[in-house]
């Protein structure tokens, strides 16, 4: 009976090995965009892959990326309870609409910003416009997975992207001096 | 169409999210609206920006062994480079293969039968060993022998190495960047495997030389969100393989295929 056990055990590791593992990278990605610490970003993956390996039970839907990543941003949530509670809720958005009152600025105000630029933008986005962005931009997940990941509508998931983008792009624009413009978030 | 909802649609288009009716709807929207098309003129740049500098990050060694260190199970260590591919169990889907041939046997019997059965199952093996080297290759410190972007370092790399030159070509502008080369083994012989990244996403290449005979790519399904390309051109043989989907592997075999030089004059 005990090797039978240890049998099972076994295959279920090795499964866990093949299915799970080689998203460790993405898992890894996700938690340093929510922590924005390398630090704190390993803790949110370790905690997250016990409790992946503990809940793992073959991933019979097949979408073993998706659902390592749902088990990250709940992790982060858990951990850092202070993020989750300055969440907006999501009941405000569909009062509020799509966009930002400010306008998409025009494609020529883009500076050619390098990775670095470009993370300090990502970073100072709000966390639930932070999170649906790096879901789509780095993660390569549908907009239907991002719904299941985060839980949210479809459509509130696209208006986060929306918003986020817009945001992002005003992060990275340049004015006349060459300075960015600071006015938004 | 109100420019509220002209504005998801924009983002839905850029993500390839939207279905025809709705392209087509935008179209119309754009055309009368400078607004929304200056929008998708920035979005795009940004995506664009974003592709081109890739600002992600990667996954510190010390911080990767130590979190699989942490999980109630052991990871074997890679097999040496001179052994044997070890070979991962993939019951599921040699299952298929063989009762297909199973099928096959009765109905002709006989020699022609075993003959299918050999040649099905070599090329199920290696498609195994190439997605069990790729998951090996993803262990730490194990993805490359020599790590560079420039193809001018990874070709001389495997002077001496090989008793062939494999081919290196530089992807960027598809967005495939070049990270490296590696020694593999495949089929029992050494092969070069060139390792690209998109994203987060590791493509090993595997290429020895084999077949004169030029085959368009096939992709095939690994399971678990594993593709499989394959290819021969100019009397290599190609095989690539990463956890990137279909359609990007396709994008990749058919970049790959448009940077090779002509191996012969283009008839007129």
């Amino acid at each position: 009976m005990r090797s039978l056990l240890s049998a099972a055990e076994s295959a279920r590791s090795l499964r866990f090995e093949q299915q799970v593992l080689p998203h460790l990278d993405a898992a890894h990605g996700l938690a340093r965009w929510l922590t924005r610490a390398e630090h704190d970003a390993e803790d949110v993956l370790q905690e997250a892959m016990l409790r992946a390996y503990r809940y793992y039970d073959g991933c019979s839907d097949g979408n073993a990326r998706a659902w390592l990543l749902t088990i990250v941003r709940n992790t982060f949530y858990t951990l850092h309870k202070q993020a989750a509670a300055s969440l907006q809720d999501e009941f405000d958005e569909t009062i509020h609409g799509a966009v930002d009152d400010a306008p998409t600025p025009e494609a020529q105000l883009l500076r050619d910003a390098d990775a670095g630029q470009l993370r300090q933008a990502i970073e100072k986005l709000p966390l639930e416009f932070r999170e649906v962005l790096v879901l789509r931009e780095f993660e390569e997940c549908s907009y239907k997975e991002i719904a299941e990941i985060t839980g949210l509508k479809l459509g509130t998931v696209m208006s986060r992207l929306a918003r986020a983008r817009d945001r992002l792009a005003r992060h990275l624009c340049t004015d006349a001096q060459g300075e960015h413009h600071h006015a938004l978030q | 169409m109100l420019c509220n909802d002209a504005i998801l649609l924009v983002h839905a288009y850029l993500d390839n999210e939207l279905d025809a009716g709705g392209s087509v709807q935008l179209v119309r929207h754009l055309a009368g609206c400078p607004a929304c098309a200056s929008s998708l003129e920035c979005h795009a740049k940004v995506k664009e920006l974003l592709r081109r500098a890739t600002p992600q990050y990667r996954l510190p060694d010390a911080a990767r062994a130590r979190v699989l260190a942490a999980l109630p199970f052991s990871i074997p260590p890679p097999a040496p480079l001179q052994a044997f591919p070890r070979r991962l169990p993939m019951h599921r889907w040699r299952a298929l293969p063989a009762a297909l041939t199973a099928t096959v046997l009765l109905l002709v019997g006989g020699g022609l039968g075993v003959t299918l059965q050999r040649h099905t199952t070599a090329a199920q093996v290696l498609m195994t060993d190439v997605l069990s080297n790729h998951l090996r290759s993803l262990q730490p410190k194990h993805l490359t022998d020599v790590a560079t972007s420039s193809q001018h370092t990874v070709k001389p790399w495997f002077d001496g190495k090989l008793d062939f030159s494999p081919r290196v070509r530089d992807l960027d502008v598809d967005g495939f960047v070049l990270v490296g080369g590696r020694l593999d083994m495949l089929n029992g012989q050494r092969v070069a495997a060139i390792v690209y990244r998109r994203q987060l996403h590791a493509i090993n290449l595997f290429q020895w030389p084999g077949s004169a005979s030029d085959s368009a790519p096939t992709s095939v399904d690994a399971g678990d969100g594993y593709t499989i390309t394959h290819w021969t051109q100019g009397g290599m043989n190609y095989w690539a393989v990463s956890n990137l989907e279909r359609r990007q592997m396709d994008a990749f075999a058919a970049a790959f295929r448009k940077a090779a030089p002509l191996s012969a004059p283009v008839a007129r």
